[in-house]
């Protein structure tokens, strides 16, 4: 469904992404893994046109050069931002109904859906973004995306900064999506990356430097190393 | 005697003060409504008064339209001038900071209330209000329009307050204020936003025009002066709060025309300053502003 | 190294900006003398003069200060007023109503500026508008002030001084070309002291500039009495000139149009108005004698048009203005195209093209084989707890740093490390206590952290752009002396000395770091290495006891890294105490005493750098639990 060929970011002079290639098909759920700073927003960025690129990123067969920002969300690429962006003086209600300004038509989550899937937002429905907690923000990005009637979701760091008893009940909920949409997040956090994604590729400066299904990645310390560029650090 | 005279004279300063009010109000929602939406603060938004109060005049004085379909006519015509603004001002310069944007809304300004005197003349003209006559109420006498300009103001505030708070457009409107690029991707159409936005605070100036226009007279420069007090309203009131720059407004006037006309009648307009520097000082954010307001003030 | 920093000159003494204006004013001379006929073509001239004062003196509230402020043009009548009435005696010398005006523009933008102090920007902008309303008011209803009607003043006396008197415009010429001249020397004054960079630091970067200690609200008001009292004295002599005044003189319009020929000229530089206001005033005039018509309106009418639309295309099209195109074309090879602050305010700015001008070759800094032992405590920040709305990003940290130690501090992104910087700087508040060399300091005000010795670098490293490299190090000078807007106009001997000592630390702090090369030239043309290091010069310069780096490795390569440790290490032997946040494994092993893991806002890990890499717990926080 998505497929990212030799893709180039670059910032006035820094290479954020080198010559990235990844996949998602339908049904799927891909991991892309990496340090800070090692290119993994930008490649989303890149892929919701909010960043200018160079190489080919095709959705359903087509480029999505030109669609525009607003035209990949109407699309079914929906993309939950790093950080998770609530709209911080609108309510949780009114931030969902926001999000299906996407929708378009196409048959997604409905509102009670989301209440369904995150039981904690029900006795928030009238709380305003900035007052919620970083796990309640991340349930409202995440609702707010499914919402929008996803045909393929990107998911930037769910699990940043929230409790470990919150990403559980996050990841589940996403247990849950990943059997009507196809998913690919980027994590930090790669242990319970692994427990959704079925394939994932590590990048680190810009470039891939590992690839592999769940199970092949599951050796940590691997990934550790590459992650900061070292060898086997020796007891 | 004295007491009539007394209860007729504070009546009609009361009412004064309520109509000011509602003027400086009314002028102040089109620019409001730039400012929440897109964060711009339009200094053409008097010259669109002005702009609004001739066009009716053009169509009435001059061609001997009926009042009601010459205000209509005014107001959809603010309309398409909101949105050009949009086109000139805003869009190339989007991506800059404010400040640029500020200053080529006051280029303009300058072009509007020019051209205006170009085809029009600086001599002051009058507009028929859409009420001829009033009422007297203890001595005091009171013009209809006045009271229509309450009114309006009063449901047009309502009607904003009701389109930000409980439409989709109104939502999609504040998303776009607080994070532009997160509502871009969820398919909000920032773009058609601030054309609708500004062209509706286009129609807004069009409406206070022609209907404070009939209370005096006008001239080149009369919605300037409206649109200044209707920026002190604002502060006075909390900036990005509808609500609050209608009573901002009452507040102004009440201080310059009760206040004002018992106390210290010749300098009657410094009053409304001291206020607001009172307040201010205290309270930067005025009554009702909150610091979540999108921009920095 | 004595040897290559005294061969670099400060920027106080290089440069020959008074030729420059004594050349100019020579040239007006002969310029007015031989090429001005007639009485119109001398008022012209003398137009353009004023207004030249006029809008210098706005440079220095919007160019210089970055202050939106439409009130120059209300001060400009307001000078003519208060002059006008000072000498309606006439046993009063003439000269008396400049005192007075200044005076009268002293007062009233001090108390004006006092009282927005809290505002910014728009609010001020509108202000400005109303303090101008509230002058055309009060100058309206005076009519004791002004022994006239309705604003209307007449039978000004004309300028006399030492017994002459200045009746044409000729003589007024003699009299306005001074007055420029002294306000360009003043300008070039105000230019070539401190009060330039702290007024570009406070006005581009606010938040740290306080964290450097500098007196923002201060340099803010300053500045803008400083333009105000030159729109007074233009004012004054507009009045002595033109004999006559009504509140016509000084509307909104003409706020305007000060704030076009500020642009038209360029915010970048002093002759920006000159050369802005000659534009104005001479396209005015052709506008007004062309005999072009269009559709019976002659063109002259379609002034205000002309000039509206061409705001908006140099705001579109070149946002230099005149001046900084100038620069561009004919200064190649120097900064860049136009004052950054600028690029930004107008939303252009662009990377600047990098350079590698981090020499690499030089040997490192020279670090002692002894270390000197560690010491007590010199901070301690106990229970520091951050929270935004809902989300605690910092929860009871302890953390306590000791003398000649260096501590790393690791987490993965989102653990609040930098949240723990800020809290501890007073950047954002926080609950919890700090001390610092056994004092208390309240957490929560940038300044006493500072004042305290603590300085902090910033992932992105916070420079100012538009300021030199050495600009940029003075700027955390701790010697504050004698760096005001008074001084450097009064006490200029002075200024220069210790501008001088000031100059030869900030040049061994950049020679240390192996800067002193680009020393002059504009911090935004540095590559990343080479702004690390100028973040560490700024430390060396700034006398700091305590320094905390946020991420300092970021973005460098292996061979910067290297640089940076030993950079760091020199430091530490000096006896500084630093905490240093980072992910790179080599570079925290072979730098750090100590490491503490955060996770999630807490502390869930302490120890040795070697070790802490094995510890269970970091690889989770790292990574998840399995």
């Amino acid at each position: 469904m998505l497929e990212v060929h030799d893709l180039e970011v670059s910032y006035g002079t820094v290479h954020a992404v080198r010559g990235l290639s990844l996949a998602v098909g339908a049904g799927e759920v891909v991991s892309l893994l990496g340090p800070n700073g090692a290119g993994k927003t930008s490649t989303l960025r890149a892929i919701t046109s909010l960043e200018p690129y160079h190489g080919s990123i095709r959705f359903d067969g087509k480029e999505v050069r030109g669609l525009g920002t607003e035209g990949c969300a109407k699309a079914g690429l929906i993309h939950v931002p790093e950080g998770r962006h609530v709209f911080p003086s609108l309510s949780v209600h009114e931030n969902l109904q926001v999000g299906a300004t996407a929708a378009r038509g196409r048959a997604g989550y409905s509102f009670d859906d989301v209440y369904d899937l995150f039981p904690t937002l029900q006795n928030l429905r009238t709380r305003e973004g900035w007052a919620l907690s970083g796990g309640e923000q991340q349930m409202v990005a995440i609702g707010r995306a499914l919402v929008a009637a996803p045909r393929l979701l990107l998911l930037d760091e769910p699990s940043l900064g929230l409790a470990p008893i919150v990403v559980k009940a996050v990841f589940q909920a996403l247990g849950q999506v990943r059997a009507s949409t196809p998913i690919l997040i980027v994590e930090q956090n790669t242990a319970t990356a692994l427990t959704l994604a079925d394939h994932g590729t590590v990048i680190v400066n810009g470039q891939a430097v590992l690839r592999g299904t769940a199970t092949e990645l599951a050796d940590r310390r691997a990934i550790l190393n590459s992650y900061l560029g070292q060898e086997e650090i020796t007891a | 005697m004295v007491f009539a005279t007394a209860t007729s004279d504070f009546l009609s300063y009361l009412s004064a003060a309520i109509s000011e009010g509602s003027i400086t109000a009314l002028a102040a929602l089109g620019f409001l409504l730039t400012f929440k939406a897109t964060g711009v603060i339009s200094f053409a938004q008097g010259a669109f008064i002005t702009l609004g109060a001739y066009l009716a005049y053009w169509t009435s004085g001059k061609h001997d339209w009926p009042i009601v379909p010459a205000y209509v006519f005014a107001i959809v015509a603010m309309f398409f001038v909101g949105v050009a603004s949009e086109r000139i001002a805003y869009r190339p310069l989007r991506g800059r900071s404010i400040h640029v944007v500020v200053i080529a809304t006051f280029g303009i300004s300058e072009i509007v209330v020019t051209l205006i005197n170009i085809f029009f003349g600086a001599s002051p003209q009058g507009l028929d209000p859409l009420v001829q006559g009033g009422f007297h109420v203890s001595g005091a006498y009171i013009p209809w329009q006045r009271v229509i300009i309450v009114g309006v103001t009063l449901v047009t505030t309502a009607a904003l307050v009701w389109l930000f708070g409980s439409t989709q457009f109104g939502r999609q409107v504040r998303a776009v204020a607080s994070d532009r690029e997160t509502a871009q991707l969820y398919g909000v159409p920032v773009g058609r936003l601030s054309i609708i936005a500004f062209g509706l605070a286009g129609s807004l100036a069009g409406l206070a025009g022609v209907l404070i226009a009939p209370v005096g007279s006008i001239d080149p420069n009369f919605g300037f002066l409206i649109m200044l007090g209707g920026f002190y309203a604002a502060i006075l009131g909390g900036f990005g709060s509808l609500g609050g720059v209608v009573v901002g407004g009452f507040l102004i006037g009440f201080v310059q025309y009760v206040i004002g006309s018992y106390w210290w009648r010749d300098y009657q307009s410094l009053l409304p300053f001291v206020l607001i520097l009172g307040v201010i000082a205290v309270s930067p954010q005025g009554l009702f502003g909150n610091r979540n307001a999108h921009g920095r003030l | 190294m004595r040897e290559r920093v005294r061969r670099v000159k400060p920027p106080i003494y290089r440069g020959m900006p008074y030729l420059t204006i004594a050349l100019f004013v020579v040239g007006l001379v002969i310029y007015r003398n031989w090429r001005t006929h007639g009485l119109a073509q001398e008022s012209l001239f003398n137009d353009w003069l004023l207004y030249a004062l006029v809008v210098l003196g706005f440079y220095f509230v919007f160019g210089v200060a970055g202050q939106f402020a439409f009130s120059q043009a209300a001060v400009f009548g307001l000078g003519g007023y208060v002059s006008a009435w000072a000498t309606f005696n006439h046993s009063h010398p003439v000269f008396v109503g400049m005192i007075a005006a200044a005076v009268v523009a002293l007062g009233a933008s001090f108390v004006f500026a006092l009282l927005m102090q809290r505002t910014e920007h728009f609010y001020f902008a509108v202000g400005t508008l109303g303090l101008q309303t509230i002058i055309v008011l009060v100058i309206s209803k005076w009519t004791h002030f002004t022994h006239g009607g309705g604003g209307e003043v007449s039978g000004i006396r004309p300028w006399s001084m030492f017994g002459h008197t200045f009746l044409t415009d000729f003589d007024m010429f003699k009299v306005l070309t001074l007055a420029l001249g002294v306000g360009l020397v003043l300008a070039a004054f105000i230019e070539r002291s401190p009060v330039r960079r702290e007024a570009i630091a406070v006005r581009d970067q606010p938040i740290v500039a306080r964290t450097l200690g500098l007196p923002a609200l201060r340099i803010r008001i300053v500045m803008f009495m400083l333009g105000s009292t030159f729109a007074a004295v233009a004012g004054s002599l507009y009045a002595h000139r033109a004999a006559s005044l009504s509140t016509e003189s000084f509307s909104v319009e003409l706020g305007l149009y000060i704030f076009l020929m500020a642009i038209l000229g360029g915010l970048g530089s002093m002759w920006g108005a000159v050369v802005g206001s000659w534009f104005f005033v001479y396209s005015t005039q052709e506008l007004q004698t062309s005999s072009i018509v269009i559709n019976h309106h002659k063109i002259s009418e379609f002034k205000p048009i002309l000039f509206g639309a061409l705001l908006i295309i140099m705001m579109i099209a070149a946002p230099e203005g005149l001046t900084g195109l100038f620069r561009r074309v004919v200064r190649r090879r120097r900064s860049a195209a136009m004052p950054l602050f600028l690029s930004r305010f107008l939303g252009l700015a662009k990377d600047p093209v990098a350079s590698n001008d981090l020499d690499l070759d030089r040997p490192g800094p020279t670090v002692s084989v002894e270390r000197p032992p560690i010491g007590d405590a010199v901070l301690e920040a106990r229970g520091i707890t951050v929270r935004f709305g809902g989300v605690r990003a910092v929860d009871e940290v302890d953390v306590s740093l000791r003398d000649g130690e260096i501590l790393g501090l690791i987490g993965p992104n989102g653990s609040g490390k930098s949240t723990l910087l800020n809290a501890i700087t007073g950047v954002v508040p926080a609950g919890g206590s700090l001390r610092i060399r056994g004092t208390d300091v309240r957490l929560g005000r940038a300044e006493t952290v500072v004042r305290a010795g603590v300085y902090r670098t910033y992932q992105t490293p916070q420079r100012y752009l538009e300021l030199s490299c050495i600009d940029n190090v003075l700027l955390s000078t701790t010697d504050r002396r004698l760096t005001g807007v008074v001084s450097s106009i009064l006490l200029r001997p002075l200024v220069l000395r210790h501008e001088r000592a000031r100059w030869q630390r900030a040049a061994e702090a950049l020679d240390r770091v192996g800067l002193l090369d680009v020393a002059e030239a504009p911090a935004g043309s540095l590559s990343y290495g080479a702004n690390r290091m100028l973040e560490l010069a700024r430390v060396i310069a700034g006398d700091a006891k305590v320094v905390l780096l946020d991420e300092p490795s970021a973005g460098l390569n292996h061979a910067e890294t290297e640089l940076l440790a030993a950079h760091l290490r020199a430091l530490r032997d000096e006896g500084v105490a630093l905490l240093v946040v980072d992910h790179k494994i080599d570079f925290i092993s072979s730098l750090c005493d100590r490491v503490v893991v955060l996770e999630l806002g807490r502390l869930v890990a302490e120890g040795d750098p070697h070790g802490i890499w094995q510890d269970e717990r970091v690889v989770t926080a790292y990574l998840g639990s399995a």
